[in-house]
């Protein structure tokens, strides 16, 4: 991205947010989003997952330590789960996982979960908004940040 | 070392282990051996009645066995098993990693066991020589200790009025060859000092315990084929012997770490962290970590990178604990094979709480059922969620 337009520490400072969005559902969102024209900030890069369970604890804290100032993970609904389960699935691991990561030291806004379906276009876009404002209240992200990849 | 006669516990488990392989019950009894220094003892496999004769049971036994039954090839295993191992060869069960037949669970009590970095630390320059358990009597009396001559742990009953054990303690006398009550068994150390000159001294039981069974929560087997008493009677095992935890899991340490603001984590984090020179002793000794190829090892994808920076080491400890998440008993060996002294059970309780207090979980109490990642239940905790 272009650094020299949005400096870190300035009020031009976008955070860079990594979302792994489900296919079935937030992907989906993210494009009623997109089609409906519904703005939010250009923060977040999507990595299309096939379903929120298949995101790997490890996916969370290897973003963050390959220099995402944010991570948000969104799913379907409870209960609309494509495969029946995988979002029951991986509400538990990242219940435990968000725990662990404040328990550590890293500020818990950082990395975010909801659940957002196809038609909830508006909804992610207030997500989005909601997530962006939270990690850019915090600043960019220093700790877990491994040497050269924060910029 | 001295020539030490063994507890009742002890000869009872080599008398028990011998039948179990005369009758050829079993292929192999992985038990625990006096090891070549000081208070450590060394795994052991018995795969004859002969090698039976090296078992012993005491607070030096402190690697968790259960760690060596997904690399045993042998058909049918025998593991001498405190509380800890119990509960890891249940979770092996649980995650399908063995079958129940092929196991069979000697099941000791334990009191817990012997933390060396805090020997080490005691002992600073000077060298140990020998070193054992002793029980105290009456007002400071001294008794025959666990490892005394020809007592053993039945020691503390013999003597005019030194009858002890029943106070403080619930239940069965537990542990290794002799109870415990506070005070009541100490540690005699004797050695030499840096300029060659002898020295004894005697520490408290709990001075030289390791953390993590301070705060214990099943000192007995959760699943046994028999139970050995400290006083080397032999109890049929009706399949379980409990149910869940004796008492209520306690994190204080967890708490403690809460109370305290997110900066202050993060530095006590990385302090902690910086002493870990990633050479994985815990992950050889942990129980959990059977994978066939560790996520630091894989090259395609590369989760670890190799180099000297300390996120590498702070990801390395971050996804150790998830690993175990939901999985961890808390037996501690990870703490204690460190040779570094970080403390891994910070991370591992802290999950383990979130655990207990969001799931009502505790791992390494049920043999059937699926673990606590592999299921869900709708209502469970969603509040964290956007």
């Amino acid at each position: 991205m272009r650094e020299e337009l949005s400096p870190r520490g300035t009020e031009a400072w976008q955070p860079k947010i990594v979302a792994f969005l489900c296919h079935w559902c937030s992907y989906a969102g993210a494009d009623l989003a997109g089609i409906s024209r519904f703005q939010y900030p250009p923060s977040i890069r999507v990595i299309r997952v096939p379903c929120s369970g298949a995101v790997n604890p490890f996916y969370i804290v290897k973003a963050l330590q390959c220099g995402a100032d944010g991570v948000l993970v969104s799913g379907c609904h409870p209960g609309d789960c494509h495969y029946l389960a995988g979002n029951y699935l991986a509400r538990r691991k990242f219940a435990l996982l968000k725990g662990l990561l404040e328990h550590v030291g890293i500020e818990p806004d950082r990395v975010q979960f909801s659940w957002v379906s196809a038609a909830e276009g508006q909804k992610f876009a207030d997500v989005v908004k909601m997530v962006t404002d939270r990690v850019r209240s915090l600043g960019p992200a220093e700790k877990l940040v491994k040497r050269g990849r924060g910029r | 070392m001295s020539a030490q006669s063994p507890s009742a516990l002890t000869k009872t488990l080599r008398e028990f282990c011998a039948g179990l392989l005369d009758e050829g019950r079993v292929d192999v009894v992985v038990g625990f051996g006096r090891g070549t220094l000081p208070l450590r003892s060394t795994p052991v496999f018995a795969r004859n009645p002969d090698d039976a004769s090296r078992l012993i049971f005491d607070a030096t036994c402190e690697n968790n066995l259960s760690v060596f039954v997904p690399k045993l090839k042998d058909k049918r295993i025998a593991v001498v098993a405190k509380g800890c191992d119990s509960r890891w060869l249940n979770q092996y069960i649980l995650e399908r990693q063995t079958e129940g037949e092929r196991l069979y669970v000697i099941g000791v009590r334990c009191q817990g066991v012997i933390d060396r970095k805090k020997l080490d630390a005691y002992l600073g320059s000077r060298r140990l020589l020998e070193g054992r358990l002793e029980e105290i009597r009456g007002q400071g009396e001294c008794g025959e200790g666990l490892e005394g001559e020809g007592a053993g742990g039945t020691g503390g009953v013999e003597g005019a009025g030194g009858v002890k054990g029943a106070e403080g303690v619930e239940g069965a006398r537990p542990g290794p060859g002799v109870s415990v009550s506070d005070g009541h068994i100490k540690w005699h150390l004797e050695g030499n000092d840096a300029e060659g000159r002898p020295w004894a001294a005697s520490l408290d039981f709990e001075d030289l315990l390791s953390d993590s069974c301070k705060v214990c929560v099943k000192k007995g087997p959760v699943y046994a084929d028999v139970v050995i008493g400290e006083n080397g009677e032999t109890v049929k095992g009706n399949g379980e012997t409990a149910k869940g935890p004796e008492r209520e899991p306690s994190f204080d340490d967890v708490k403690e770490v809460e109370g305290a603001s997110i900066e202050e984590r993060w530095k006590a984090f990385r302090s902690e962290v910086s002493k870990c020179i990633r050479c994985y002793a815990c992950r050889q000794a942990c129980p959990g970590c059977y994978c066939k190829e560790c996520f630091v090892d894989r090259s395609a994808p590369r989760w670890i990178g190799g180099s000297d920076d300390e996120t590498d080491t702070m990801v390395f400890h971050l996804m150790r604990a998830m690993h175990l998440a939901g999985r961890c008993v808390d037996c501690g060996a990870c703490v204690r094979a460190c040779p570094m002294g970080v403390d891994l059970g910070l991370l591992n309780r802290k999950l383990q709480k979130d655990g207990w207090v969001l799931f009502h979980h505790i791992a390494g109490f049920e043999r059937e059922g699926k673990p606590l990642f592999g299921t869900f239940l709708p209502d469970d905790p969603n509040d964290f969620i956007l």
